[in-house]
């Protein structure tokens, strides 16, 4: 999940997009449950533009030249399966499933690192477990993405559910820590931080799921000596959660 | 007339009835309907979207000729791939109009150098043919709703967005006009979307 990519959300449900950014959003969107949902809702919103520019009176000869031409055109054959809605749902959720093992793989790279709470539990577990938090995330219909590259180096993912009270953070390519220190992610509100996670020594991505998320209005990361703080020494980067 | 007889019981059950036959099928309803290879229904979904389809090919394409054929290859597109139409994604309304932004840009830009456009819109881009707009008071009021939230843009917002969606430019001619740089652009179309969106308090809420 690119951030570069991400931001053509705009451009590319105005189709002011050439035909290799357009493929290019269309594999991306293939693969980013929130995307879709911010792309879906984008339309609608674009659509509303059409309303400035409706006329009154269409030519009636336009009218009859179209409903001839239809009555003539055979209709796309799609098939009994693929409109059924039971089918469909189950489609979204393989989707879903999908994605988020995307956002599992953008932020794993080599190793991934699940810091679910506190809870000893094995690594198997954990990734189910993680992986089932993490599509709750990106499926809620709430769900939001917020991208930028961080003041150190490297860039922030963060999908929240508002509605979920959670979500899921994605850090990558961040520069390394330094010796005997980490990585550690806070919700901000207000001025208020609250830490909700942090990485393993010397890990320099992750993806994490974050929450409760509250009224946090920002994500931050600061970089602590191993064993943590209870309030950032320094915030590094931070990402806008509106 | 039977509104008018003394029976209370008929009276009452006569008054429910208008609100169900006085509100017409939604565009959703008809294009599933025209799935089906419904012709009467695809006639009124005619009906119901044609104003906006050929009113947004004329703004984009600026040729009233070509902007009929636009609406004319646009329609027989619904009908022809309504079976497509998945209501979990979006609304036929967006849909369609999706299509038919699609199909106006990718004809002015096969068609037309893109200097000799860029003039065209600039001479025309605030002028609007409002002797020809419906007077219908919904749709006036939906109208005013767009604008008002489109005046709530930062001016880049708006530009961007208006100059990509009404002039049919890419993000790339837009930056060239605005003399912004391009990630500029792409994150001012963006953001003004998302803030016209939570304007007009679209949310995709109970779909996907």
């Amino acid at each position: 999940m690119s951030a570069d990519v991400h931001t053509l959300a705009g451009a590319y449900v105005l189709d002011a997009v050439d035909d290799v950014e357009r493929a290019a959003f269309e594999r991306h969107l293939a693969e980013c449950e929130p995307c879709r949902v911010e792309v879906a809702e984008l339309r609608e919103t674009v659509a509303r533009l059409a309303d400035d520019t409706v006329v009154e009176a269409t030519p009636p000869g336009l009218r009859e030249r179209t409903l001839a031409q239809a009555a003539r055109t055979p209709q796309l054959r799609v098939s009994a399966a693929g409109a059924s809605g039971g089918r469909r749902a189950g489609r979204w959720r393989q989707l879903t499933v999908a994605a988020a093992a995307a956002v599992l793989v953008a932020g794993g790279a080599s190793a991934v690192t699940w810091t679910v709470s506190n809870d000893r539990i094995s690594d198997e577990q954990a990734s189910s477990d993680q992986a089932r938090q993490i599509a709750a995330v990106l499926d809620a219909p709430d769900a939001r993405v917020f991208e930028r590259s961080l003041q150190p180096g490297g860039a922030a993912t963060v999908v929240v559910s508002r509605d979920r009270d959670r979500g899921v953070v994605l850090l990558r390519d961040l520069p390394a820590p330094g010796a005997g220190r980490i990585y550690e992610l806070w919700l901000i509100r207000g001025s208020e931080p609250r830490k909700v996670g942090q990485l393993a020594e010397g890990d320099t991505a992750s993806t994490t799921v974050i929450g409760p998320v509250g009224e946090a209005g920002t994500f931050g990361v600061s970089n602590e000596p191993v064993g943590g703080s209870v309030t950032p020494t320094r915030i590094l980067g931070t990402v806008k959660l509106s | 007339m039977p509104r008018m007889s003394g029976d209370p019981e008929q009276g009452r059950r006569l008054r429910s009835v208008p609100p169900d036959t006085a509100t017409p099928p939604t565009a959703d309803e008809l294009l599933q309907r025209v799935a089906r290879g419904d012709e009467a229904a695809f006639a009124t979904l005619y009906d119901a979207m044609a104003g906006r389809v050929l009113g947004l090919a004329r703004r984009v394409v600026r040729d009233p000729a070509q902007a009929e054929e636009v609406t004319q290859e646009v329609m027989v597109e619904v009908w022809r791939t309504a079976g497509r139409f998945d209501a979990a994604r979006g609304s036929a309304s967006a849909w369609i109009l999706t299509m038919a932004h699609r199909r106006a840009v990718d004809r002015v830009r096969s068609e037309q150098a893109h200097t000799n456009r860029t003039q065209q819109v600039a001479a025309t881009e605030t002028h609007v043919p409002y002797d020809e707009v419906v007077e219908d008071v919904t749709a006036r009021l939906e109208r005013e709703q767009v604008r008002r939230c489109l005046d709530r843009l930062t001016p880049v917002q708006r530009e961007s967005v208006t100059l990509a969606y009404y002039g049919g430019h890419t993000y790339r001619e837009v930056a060239e006009k605005l003399q912004t740089p391009l990630p500029t652009v792409k994150t001012r179309m963006r953001d003004g979307l998302i803030r016209m969106r939570d304007c007009l308090g679209i949310e995709m809420e109970g779909r996907a």
